[in-house]
């Protein structure tokens, strides 16, 4: 082994130690007895959890970096490992309480996500995103939809004894889900790498691009499926929610746009409180006001990067927050995450995400063959494209709650598949931004 | 509700950072001390605004999510005061600004607990608190209300460009005022520990916890060279750190102060990076924990308002009074010409409690719990607010 690397291996064992130590003091919490604590609150205990993954996932992510994965399938891996379905260093309840917090740390990546897509962007690469995204929701929803409404009875044992309309809708729900990719991870990804170029920025634009349309689709599928499993019942303003939230999102995501970038005018140092100030901001607004925090937070990063003259120093705030906003927000939304559902939904979640692979694949190539786009896309651009935590998590978690008959196996397979996906669609993400020329040999390994 | 009140709250942000930036425009120190105001005022009542006590802009499981942030805060507060206590900084210390900083600290603490105790023997029980706990509810408002804070000074310097000697003298006092303040925290924690536990087992595990963090941000940062990873692996050590303490049922700015003292006294490199860190998260913690301070003022409904108001004016008189005899007391070894005749400037100075303050205030409230805590807590939001605006006033005028 080279000396530098025999010398940085040495100097992590104390690190490692560190970490030991940490999921040490979590075992003992498990073990410590009722008559030695005060009566802490879920709070207090979410604090001790929050401060363990902090320090084990930024070793963990180490590692990971070490043998040139990404690090935040450190920090998932992390959050799954310690999770309450396998070590349980971390609680059901903690998780829960940590939600909130999760919910800031998502609606600043979103913020980031949307600060990404600048217009000029759009103008340059806007046949080809417009394309691609057009053939990727074409092929997904098509492929998924014919194979589960035509399979269904043979691989979801669920469906083997349920009505036409039943197949159907899950069908369509199914085929809604897999063109769901995660705008997170990708601006993880980017900003990790410091990728430039054109995969980069046509990946990042589909993605946003799909998140608006898929939340637009979700609401009238959502509609119809309604009617369809429950036929005699009323059902108001499912449709008229969806708008809500679209439009909603939307406009308040640009109104405070507007308001922060004024702000930044004035405020010219220390711009990472006014970003985490923004995404509390937003967070609760969401909550209040029944939004769609991910899309909010997208339209003010937007608005504030293409419509007021403060995208630098805005982004300089945003930069200065993201290593423990990703640290914060990756481990805890895998620690959600229940492995033991891979156990019985393992084998159909492979067939979907294999087919679904392809479809974005077929997609990819149908599209930017019709505008003539850059070879590497075709080649590289559907490792894009793979993992979907974030948006399906939300959807599959609508989607259990809505529908009693199959909602909760529906849920089963859509977070395996969510499982899967999320452990080597990052690190397949950043291969092809290598092979595309948008980061270096260096980049890719991680210094 | 929540529409109308995300509406206003937008409002106040939109009105508050309009103002900051006219007062910003004016080139004066006064004008500049009142912006400065303003910011950690405008700060405590965004906070107050968004209370589930208050107007429920937030709601109660949204304000147990926010709990991690409260006791990163603490752990982080701790540890920022902890960490000036360098042996070879201290060393340095005229002796007769450590004598007349520590006659300060000591009497304005007897003024508070010993009026406190007499006050609450005579009229404890019309707030609930019964004869044993009078002791420890004028220890907790000893306390409380002995804290200044050296954050303010170093601002208020650094912002007129002051290169006044007093700077010195006063910070020391505020830092001695401060660990009278841990102290007695610590002292109320092992002798009235909630869980009941033995004196041995608190005081073990408050330094246990107080080390283990200075040892894990040893191991953790001593290769360490860049300021982002630092100030992350710090962060996660000190929340846990704060956190471990919450549960075991102690005041988590004690071990974290501890923390900070030893990480001070580590190799020069690792010292120079932890003082960066700190340097850099000072002014965002400090407004955070401010507006957590606001969020997180406990339910009154059992008080009165008049009753309220009436233990807060009392508090804040005994604290004018225990800081204007301390600041006299310091005034009396002054030899300066300058500063002849203006010792009451002295104590006004020291009216900031700053975060440590409310730190103090909301550790006690977590950690004992009851109604007679969250008078505390209210009377430490009172006094910070008072203290600032004397504490803003006079400052200019004494550096």
């Amino acid at each position: 082994m080279e000396q530098g690397k025999k010398r940085a291996l040495i100097s992590f064992i104390p690190r490692l130690v560190a970490a030991g130590l940490v999921a040490g003091f979590l075992l003992l919490l498990r073990m410590t007895p009722d008559t030695l604590h005060a009566a802490g609150s879920s709070g207090v205990v979410a604090a001790i959890s929050l401060g363990g993954l902090i320090v084990m996932a930024w070793v963990m992510g180490d590692i990971f970096q070490w043998i040139r994965l990404p690090r935040i399938t450190g920090y998932m891996f992390t959050g799954l490992l310690a999770g309450p379905h396998i070590l349980r260093l971390i609680s059901r309840e903690s998780v829960a309480t940590l939600k909130f917090i999760d919910n800031v740390a998502l609606s600043l990546i979103a913020l980031h996500a949307g600060h990404e897509v600048r217009l000029e962007l759009i103008k340059r690469r806007f046949k080809s995103i417009v394309s691609i995204t057009f053939f990727i929701l074409l092929f997904s929803l098509s492929g998924v939809f014919l194979f589960v409404f035509f399979g269904g009875r043979i691989f979801f044992p669920f469906l083997k004894d349920a009505p036409g309309r039943t197949v159907l809708l899950v069908a369509l729900l199914f085929g809604l889900i897999e063109v769901a990719k995660s705008p997170v991870t990708t601006i993880a990804i980017l900003d990790e790498t410091r990728a430039r170029g054109r995969l980069a920025e046509t990946t990042l634009g589909v993605v946003v691009l799909k998140d608006v349309i898929l939340i637009v689709l979700f609401g009238v599928v959502m509609a119809i499926g309604v009617r369809l499993a429950h036929p005699g019942e009323v059902h108001k303003g499912l449709l008229g929610e969806t708008l809500w939230r679209l439009s909603g999102s939307l406009g308040v995501g640009g109104l405070v746009g507007f308001l922060v970038g004024g702000a930044l005018g004035i405020i010219r140092r220390k711009t990472y409180l006014l970003v985490i100030g923004l995404a509390l901001g937003l967070t609760l607004l969401s909550m209040g006001m029944h939004l769609e925090v991910l899309l909010a937070s997208m339209t003010a990063g937007f608005v504030i990067e293409n419509f007021t003259r403060h995208g630098k120093r805005f982004l300089g705030g945003v930069e200065a927050a993201s290593p423990l906003v990703y640290l914060i927000f990756f481990p805890v939304a895998s620690a959600a995450l229940n492995l033991s559902l891979l156990r019985d939904t393992w084998f159909i979640a492979v067939i979907i995400i294999m087919l679904r692979k392809v479809m974005v694949f077929v997609g990819i190539n149908v599209g930017s063959r019709l505008v003539e786009d850059f070879p590497a896309m075709r080649r590289w651009g559907w490792m894009g494209f793979i993992n979907q935590s974030g948006v399906t998590l939300a959807l599959a978690i609508i989607i259990g709650r809505e529908f009693q008959e199959f909602g909760q196996q529906f849920k089963a397979i859509a977070l395996g598949m969510i499982v899967i996906t999320d452990f080597y669609g990052p690190a397949l993400f950043k291969y092809a931004l290598y092979k595309a020329g948008d980061i270096g040999r260096k980049q890719l390994e991680g210094d | 509700m929540g529409f109308r009140l995300a509406i206003l709250v937008l409002f106040f942000l939109a009105f508050g950072l309009i103002l900051r930036g006219i007062l910003r425009k004016r080139d004066s120190s006064g004008i500049r001390s009142g912006y400065l105001l303003l910011g950690h005022l405008f700060a405590l009542f965004f906070g107050l605004l968004l209370s589930p006590a208050l107007f429920s802009v937030i709601d109660v499981d949204t304000k147990r999510g926010l709990v991690p942030i409260l006791e990163m805060s603490f752990g982080w507060v701790g540890f920022l005061f902890g960490f000036q206590f360098n042996i070879t900084t201290l060393a340095r210390i005229p002796g007769s600004h450590l004598r007349r900083a520590i006659a300060e600290s000591l009497t304005a603490f007897a003024v508070v607990a010993v009026s406190s105790y007499f006050i609450l023997r005579i009229y404890g029980g019309m707030l609930g608190i019964r004869p044993p706990d009078v002791l420890k509810n004028a220890l907790a408002f000893g306390a409380v209300l002995s804290i200044s804070s050296p954050t303010l000074i170093g601002i208020i310097q650094r912002r007129i460009r002051s290169r006044s000697p007093l700077t010195g003298l006063l910070t020391v006092t505020t830092s001695i005022d401060g660990l009278t303040g841990l102290v007695t925290l610590g002292v109320i924690n092992i002798f009235w520990h909630p869980a009941g536990l033995a004196l041995y087992l608190v005081l073990g595990l408050t330094l246990l916890l107080g080390l283990g963090q200075a040892f894990l941000i040893w191991l953790l940062l001593q290769s360490e060279r860049k300021a982002i990873p630092t100030a992350i692996l710090g962060i996660g050590v000190l929340t846990l750190g704060a956190g471990m303490s919450a549960y075991l049922g102690l005041a988590p700015v004690v071990p974290g102060a501890l923390a900070g003292i030893v990480a001070a006294n580590l190799a020069p490199g690792l010292r120079q990076r932890l003082a960066r860190m700190l340097l850099t998260a000072e002014s965002g913690l400090y407004l955070g924990l401010i507006v957590l301070a606001g969020v997180f003022l406990p339910t009154m409904g059992q008080y009165s308002a008049p009753a309220i108001m009436w233990v807060c004016f009392t508090a804040l008189c005994l604290r004018f009074l225990g800081k204007m005899a301390g600041g006299a007391l310091i005034y009396t070894g002054e030899q300066n010409r300058e500063t002849r005749g203006r010792r009451w400037l002295f104590g006004c100075s020291l009216q900031s409690g700053g975060a440590l303050l409310l730190a103090v205030a909301l550790c006690y409230s977590q950690t004992m719990g009851g109604s007679e805590a969250s008078i505390i807590v209210v009377t430490a939001l009172a006094t910070f607010i008072v203290g600032e605006i004397l504490s803003v006033y006079s400052l200019p005028r004494l550096l």
